[in-house]
C-alpha cells in the first residue's frame, strides 16, 4: 500500500511539475510576443540606414540618434506634437467634467426621466464612430469647425461622454445614501455635495478614467485624419502616418517618430498601472 | 444589458422616423433653394462672359485696403526636389509686389491632396489653386467648383503655353488648366551594369524584346535588371502610360474604351500586361515588387543593384547625385509587341493647377498664376528643380545638362499624352490593383483588361450625366 | 388620517421634474445631442441625397443602388464578417491564459503588466512597425529564416492571401492583452474553497477549467463579445489604413475603410452615408442577436 501511494505520489509531482514548466513557457512566451514589437520599434530607432538594412531585428551595432536628432529638429513634428497635447488635455477634462456632472445627477438627484436618460446614453455606445464622422464633417464644413480645434474637442469629449459617464454612474452608485443623507440634513446643497463628498471619494475612478480617455484621445486617428487637415494642425498620429510615406527609405527616422509617439503613453502606463487596468476593466465587470 | 439593446432599438427607429419626416418637410425649402443658386450662377456667369476678351486683372486700386490670402495646394517636392524652392522665391516675389497679399503655397503628399481639395470644397473653403489631374479638372467644372484660366488671361498668354499643353489642360474650346511644370516621363539606367553585364551602355533596350533579351545577361552579372513596387498602386498607372499608351494610336482610344465603344481587354489595351508576367516569371524584377511601394520600388536604383527604373525627369538628378555623372543615363521607355501610333513618344504632361470659383478674389489667384508664367520665373523653375515649365518664354539655352537636353529634343520631337487624364478615377481606382495581381500571378493580361471594363461600365451606369459631358469632350478632341 | 398620507408620500420620495438636475445633465446632453443624436437622424437623411452641391437634392434610392451593386462594398463587408472570426480565437487563448495566470501565484504582476501593454500601445505607431516588419525584406521573415523556417518566407503584405490574415494576427496580438486581464479580473472572484475541493478531488486542470473557471465567466465572456463584435466593425480603421492602407489590391477593404474612401476619395457623401447606415444596423443587429443567443444558451444551461 506504501508503494503504490508513493509511486502515484512521485506521478502527481512529475505531471504537476511538467504542467508547470509548459504553463510557465506559454506565459513567457507570450510575453516575448508582447514585448517584442515594442522592442523592435525602440532598438530600430538607433540604428543607422546601413545598420537596419543587414539587421532588422536585433540590438544595434552602434547607437546612432541621427533619427531622433531630425525628428526634433522638424518644427511640423513638433507642432504636430503640441496639437496633440492641447487637444488631449483639453477633451479630456472638458469630458470628465460634464460627465462628473451628469453622472451625479442621474445617480444622486431622483428626477422623472432620468432612468430613460441613462439608459439611452448607454445606448449610444453601441454606434460606430464613422456613422458620426460623415454628417459632422458636412455641419461641420458649414459652421467654419473644420480645421479648428473646437470643433474636434466636441467631437473628443461628445464621442466619450457615454462611457465616461456610465463608469462614473457605475461607481456613484456604490456610494451610501446615507453620507448623502447626512450631509442633506446639515443643509448642504447638492452642488457642495457634489464638491465634497462624491469627487474626493471618487478619485480613483475619476483617475482611471482620466487615464483611459488621455489613451483614447492619443491614440485616435480618424476624427484628427478627417477634422484636422491643415499641415499645421495635424495630430501627432496623423502625422506619423504622413511621416512614413514620405520618408519610407528612412525606416530609423520613421521609428524615432513612432518612440516619440509611444513614450508619453508609456510613461503614463507605468507611473498608473493599476488604473489603467482598473479602469478599463471596472466597466466592464458591472456590464 | 438587454435593456440597453432594446434602447438602442428604439433610438434607432426614433431617428428613422425624424428623418423620414424632415425629410418631406425639408423637400421644398430644397428645391427653393436651388432655384435661387441657380439665378445667381446664371448672373454671375453673364458677368464673366463680357468682361473676358481682354483677360482680367486685378484692380489694385480697389483691393488696396484688402487682405488677400491666396491659398496654393501642391505636392511639392514630391516628383521634383527644388520646388519647395521656387515656390517659396516665386510667393515672396509676389508678395513683395503686392503687399497686401499672401501667397502661401502649402505642401500636400499626392496620396492625400484630391481628398485634400475635396474635403475643401464640400466644406465651402477651397484653396485658390489646387493641383490636379484633367479628369480631375473636368469633374470639377462640370460641378463649377473651377474657373477657366482663358477668362483672366490674354489671349496672348495662353498662346505662349506649348501647344501639347494646351490640348491637354483645356476642353470645351478653352484653356481650364495652368502648367505647374512638366514631367517628362521615361526611364533611367545604370551604364556601370549595363558595361558589367555585357552590353553596350549607349544602347539601352529600345523595345521590351530587347529587355527580356538583355535580362539574363543583367541577372548573369548579379544584377536585377528592373525594379518596382506594386503595394500602393501608383506603379499600375506608370506602366500603363509609359507603356500601354505606346500600343494606342491616339487617346481618343482610351475615350472609346472608357465609353464601351471598344474593350480594354482588346489587345492593344490589353496584351502590354503580358511583359509584367514575363518579367516577373524571369526574376528580372526584384522578388518584394508586390510589398513595396512605389517610391521604395523605384528608389533601388539608388543602391546601384539594379539596371533600369521608371521616372519622371525632376527626379533624375538626385540619382546622378547618389550614383555619379557618368553612369546615370536617361531612355525612352522601350516599346511593347503591339505598337501604334503613339509608339516612340514620351509623355510629357504638364502638372495642372486650377483656379477655385468659390475661393476668394480669383482674379488675384489667376494673376499669381500669370505671374509664374513669367520668363524669370519659368527659367528660375528650372533653375530650382531641373523641371520645365511648359511654357515658350523658356530658354533652352539654360539646358546645359546632356541628359536633360535629349529629354528637351524627344519632347521637341513628339510629346506623348498622360493615359491616365483619359479615363475615369473610378477606373484608375481599379486600375491601381491590376499591376499587383498581375505579378503575382492572380490575374492575366486579358483578366485584367476586362476588370477594367467592368469599372468603366459601372461609372457609366452611376453616372449617365457625367458620361454625357465626357462623350461631348471626347468627341471635341478627336476632332483636334 | 393627513397625517398619514403626508408620511406615504415622503416615503416614496416620488420622482419630480427637476430644474436644477437639468443644469447637471443638460451640458452632458446637448453635447451627446450634437455628437450622437444630429449625426445618426443626418446620415440617414444624407443618405437619401446627392450632396456634392449644399444643401443637397433628393434622389431617393439611387445611392443605395450604387452602393449595392458595388462589389467593394460586399468585399469590404466579407473582410470584416472574416475578422469576426477570429474572436473565438482571442476568447479561447485568452481564457486558458487567464486561468494559467490566476493559478500561477508567482510573477503574476509581472506578467499582468506586460500583458497589457500591446493594449496600451499607440496602434498607429504599432501598426506602422508591423507594416516594417512584415515586408518581404523586413524583420519577420528575418526571424524566420534565423530559426531554420525560411520555407515559410512569403510576401505576407504583398500576397492577397495573406495580408488580412496578417492584419488579423495584429489585432489578436491587441486585443488578446485586454481579454486576458479582464477574465483574469474576474477569476479573482471564484471562491478558493470550490477549487480546493476539486483538486483533492483529483480533477485535471482541463476539468477545472472547463468546470470551474468557464462557468463563472460566462459573463464576462459575453460581454468580451459585444466589445469585440463592435471592434471588429468599426474600430479598426486604424490598423487597416496604416499596416495595409487597403491593399494589396483590394484586399484588406473593410467597412470603415470604404466609407472613408468614398466620402474623401471619391466625394460620393451619399455613398458613405448609405455603407455607415447598412455598418450601424449590422453592428447594433449584431450586438442583439449575440445577447439573445446569450439568454436563450444561459436558460438552457440552468
Amino acid at each position: 500500500m506504501n508503494d503504490r501511494y508513493s509511486r502515484e505520489r512521485i506521478k502527481f509531482r512529475i505531471v504537476k511539475w511538467s504542467s508547470f514548466t509548459l504553463k510557465k513557457v506559454i506565459l513567457i512566451l507570450l510575453a516575448i510576443i508582447s514585448i517584442y514589437p515594442l522592442f523592435f520599434v525602440f532598438v530600430n530607432s538607433v540604428k543607422g540606414r546601413g545598420d537596419y538594412a543587414g539587421n532588422k531585428i536585433g540590438l544595434p551595432e552602434a547607437m546612432v540618434f541621427d533619427g531622433f536628432k531630425k525628428v526634433f529638429l522638424d518644427e511640423r513634428f513638433i507642432r504636430w506634437l503640441g496639437n496633440t497635447v492641447l487637444l488631449t488635455l483639453t477633451s479630456v477634462f472638458i469630458c470628465l467634467f460634464l460627465a462628473g456632472l451628469a453622472a451625479f445627477a442621474l445617480s444622486k438627484i431622483k428626477f422623472a426621466g432620468s432612468r430613460f436618460i441613462l439608459n439611452s446614453i448607454i445606448s449610444l455606445m453601441v454606434v460606430p464612430v464613422i456613422v458620426m464622422i460623415i454628417p459632422l464633417f458636412v455641419s461641420f464644413g458649414k459652421l467654419n469647425l473644420n480645421n479648428n480645434y473646437l470643433g474636434v474637442i466636441i467631437i473628443y469629449a461628445g464621442v466619450l461622454l457615454p462611457f465616461n459617464i456610465y463608469l462614473l454612474y457605475s461607481f456613484f452608485v456604490t456610494i451610501p445614501e446615507s453620507i448623502l443623507d447626512s450631509a442633506r440634513i446639515d443643509g448642504c446643497g447638492n452642488f457642495q455635495i457634489f464638491y465634497r463628498i462624491i469627487l474626493p471619494l471618487a478619485r480613483s475612478a475619476l483617475i482611471a478614467l482620466l487615464v483611459i480617455d488621455v489613451l483614447w484621445t492619443w491614440n485616435e486617428l480618424i476624427i484628427a485624419l478627417i477634422f484636422l487637415q491643415r499641415e499645421n494642425m495635424r495630430t501627432l498620429m496623423v502625422g506619423l502616418t504622413l511621416f512614413q510615406g514620405r520618408y519610407t527609405k528612412d525606416v530609423p527616422l520613421i521609428m524615432s517618430g513612432l518612440v516619440v509617439g509611444i513614450i508619453p503613453i508609456l510613461i503614463l502606463y507605468i507611473f498608473s498601472q493599476k488604473y489603467f487596468i482598473k479602469g478599463l476593466v471596472a466597466g466592464s465587470i458591472k456590464g | 444589458m438587454k435593456k440597453i439593446l432594446w434602447w438602442s432599438i428604439v433610438v434607432l427607429i426614433v431617428a428613422a422616423m425624424i428623418s423620414a419626416f424632415s425629410l418631406s418637410a425639408c423637400k421644398a425649402a430644397v428645391e427653393e433653394a436651388v432655384e435661387e443658386v441657380a439665378e445667381e450662377v446664371e448672373e454671375v456667369a453673364e458677368e464673366v462672359e463680357e468682361a473676358v476678351t481682354d483677360g482680367i486683372f486685378p484692380d489694385w486700386d480697389a483691393l488696396a485696403d484688402e487682405e488677400i490670402t491666396i491659398i496654393i495646394n501642391e505636392w511639392g517636392d514630391a516628383e521634383a526636389p527644388g520646388m519647395n524652392a521656387w515656390w517659396e522665391e516665386t510667393a515672396q516675389l509676389y508678395m513683395d509686389m503686392h503687399p497686401n497679399v499672401i501667397v502661401e503655397p502649402l505642401e500636400i503628399p499626392i496620396e492625400d491632396i484630391q481628398q485634400a481639395w475635396m474635403a475643401a470644397v464640400a466644406a465651402g473653403d477651397p484653396p485658390s489653386i489646387q493641383l490636379m489631374g484633367r479628369q480631375e479638372g473636368i469633374d470639377a467644372a462640370t460641378a463649377g467648383d473651377i474657373l477657366p484660366i482663358e477668362d483672366f488671361w490674354t489671349e496672348d498668354e495662353v498662346n505662349h503655353i506649348l501647344p501639347s499643353a494646351r490640348r491637354e489642360l483645356g476642353w470645351g474650346g478653352k484653356l481650364w488648366l495652368v502648367p505647374e511644370y512638366m514631367d517628362p516621363w521615361h526611364m533611367i539606367y545604370n551604364k556601370k551594369i549595363f558595361t558589367e553585364a555585357g552590353l553596350d551602355p549607349e544602347a539601352p533596350p529600345e523595345t521590351w524584346a530587347e529587355f527580356m533579351e538583355m535580362g539574363d545577361a543583367i541577372v548573369a552579372a548579379g544584377y536585377i535588371p528592373m525594379s518596382n513596387g506594386w503595394l500602393d498602386g501608383y506603379m499600375s498607372p506608370w506602366w500603363m502610360c509609359l507603356v500601354a499608351l505606346q500600343s494606342l494610336d491616339d487617346p481618343s482610344d482610351i475615350h472609346q474604351a472608357t465609353l464601351g465603344e471598344q474593350s480594354f481587354a482588346d489587345p492593344k489595351h490589353a496584351d502590354w500586361w503580358n511583359i509584367l508576367v514575363e518579367a516577373t516569371d524571369k526574376g528580372f524584377f526584384n522578388e518584394d515588387q508586390a510589398s513595396l511601394d512605389f517610391i521604395s520600388g523605384i528608389d533601388l536604383f539608388s543602391t546601384g543593384e539594379v539596371a533600369m527604373v521608371m521616372v519622371v525627369q525632376p527626379m533624375v538628378r538626385q540619382y546622378v547625385d547618389i550614383l555619379g555623372e557618368d553612369v546615370v543615363g536617361v531612355m525612352k521607355t522601350p516599346m511593347p509587341d503591339i505598337q501604334g501610333d503613339l509608339a516612340g513618344t514620351v509623355p510629357i504632361p504638364a502638372m495642372p493647377l486650377a483656379l477655385a470659383a468659390n475661393a476668394d478674389y480669383p482674379e488675384v489667384a489667376a494673376d499669381v498664376l500669370r505671374f509664374i508664367h513669367t520668363a524669370d520665373r519659368v527659367n528660375a523653375l528650372y533653375a530650382h528643380s531641373t523641371a520645365m515649365q511648359a511654357n515658350d518664354l523658356f530658354d533652352p539655352t539654360l539646358v546645359t545638362d546632356p541628359r536633360d537636353q535629349l529629354i528637351a529634343q524627344w519632347f521637341l520631337e513628339a510629346p506623348g499624352y498622360c493615359y491616365n487624364w483619359h479615363y475615369t478615377p473610378q477606373i484608375e481606382a481599379v486600375g491601381y490593383t491590376l499591376g499587383g495581381l498581375i505579378v503575382t500571378g492572380e490575374i492575366t493580361a486579358e483578366e485584367a483588361g476586362q476588370m477594367m471594363d467592368d469599372a468603366a461600365e459601372k461609372w457609366r451606369d452611376d453616372n449617365p450625366e457625367m458620361v454625357e459631358i465626357f462623350r461631348d469632350i471626347a468627341e471635341e478632341w478627336a476632332m483636334q | 388620517m393627513g397625517v398619514k398620507i403626508n408620511q406615504i408620500k415622503t416615503f416614496k420620495r416620488k420622482k419630480r421634474f427637476n430644474i436644477e438636475a437639468g443644469f447637471y445633465v443638460g451640458p452632458a446632453l446637448i453635447m451627446i445631442v450634437v455628437v450622437f443624436i444630429y449625426p445618426v437622424i443626418e446620415v440617414f437623411r444624407e443618405s437619401f441625397l446627392d450632396i456634392r452641391k449644399w444643401p443637397g437634392t433628393f434622389i431617393g434610392l439611387r445611392n443605395y443602388k450604387i452602393v449595392f451593386t458595388d462589389r467593394m462594398f460586399y468585399l469590404s463587408l466579407l473582410h470584416n464578417i472574416e475578422l469576426l472570426l477570429i474572436i473565438p480565437i482571442i476568447i479561447f487563448i485568452a481564457l486558458i491564459v487567464a486561468v494559467i495566470m490566476h493559478e500561477k501565484i508567482f510573477g503574476e504582476k509581472f506578467y499582468r503588466s506586460v500583458i497589457f501593454i500591446p493594449y496600451i500601445v499607440p496602434l498607429v505607431a504599432i501598426g506602422i512597425a508591423f507594416s516594417f516588419f512584415f515586408q518581404f525584406r523586413g524583420g519577420f521573415n528575418q526571424i524566420l529564416d534565423l530559426f531554420g523556417l525560411d520555407f515559410l518566407i512569403s510576401d505576407w503584405l504583398g500576397n492577397i492571401r495573406l495580408a488580412l490574415p496578417v492584419v488579423a494576427a495584429a489585432i489578436v496580438w491587441r486585443e488578446l492583452g485586454f481579454a486576458i486581464i479582464l477574465f483574469v479580473a474576474r477569476l479573482g472572484s471564484v471562491s478558493e474553497d470550490t477549487v480546493e475541493a476539486s483538486l483533492i478531488d483529483g480533477a485535471g486542470w482541463w476539468a477545472r477549467f472547463w468546470r470551474i473557471y468557464i462557468p463563472e465567466l460566462t459573463n464576462v465572456i459575453e460581454f468580451y463579445v459585444i466589445i469585440s463584435i463592435i471592434t471588429m466593425l468599426s474600430q479598426i480603421f486604424g490598423f487597416i489604413f496604416v499596416i495595409t492602407n487597403g491593399g494589396p489590391a483590394n484586399a484588406t477593404w473593410v467597412s470603415e475603410l470604404y466609407i472613408y474612401k468614398q466620402a474623401f476619395q471619391f466625394n460620393h457623401m451619399g455613398a458613405a452615408a448609405v455603407t455607415a447606415v447598412v455598418l450601424m444596423v449590422i453592428t447594433i443587429t449584431l450586438v442583439f442577436v449575440s445577447n439573445r443567443l446569450r439568454r436563450r444558451l444561459g436558460e438552457g444551461n440552468e
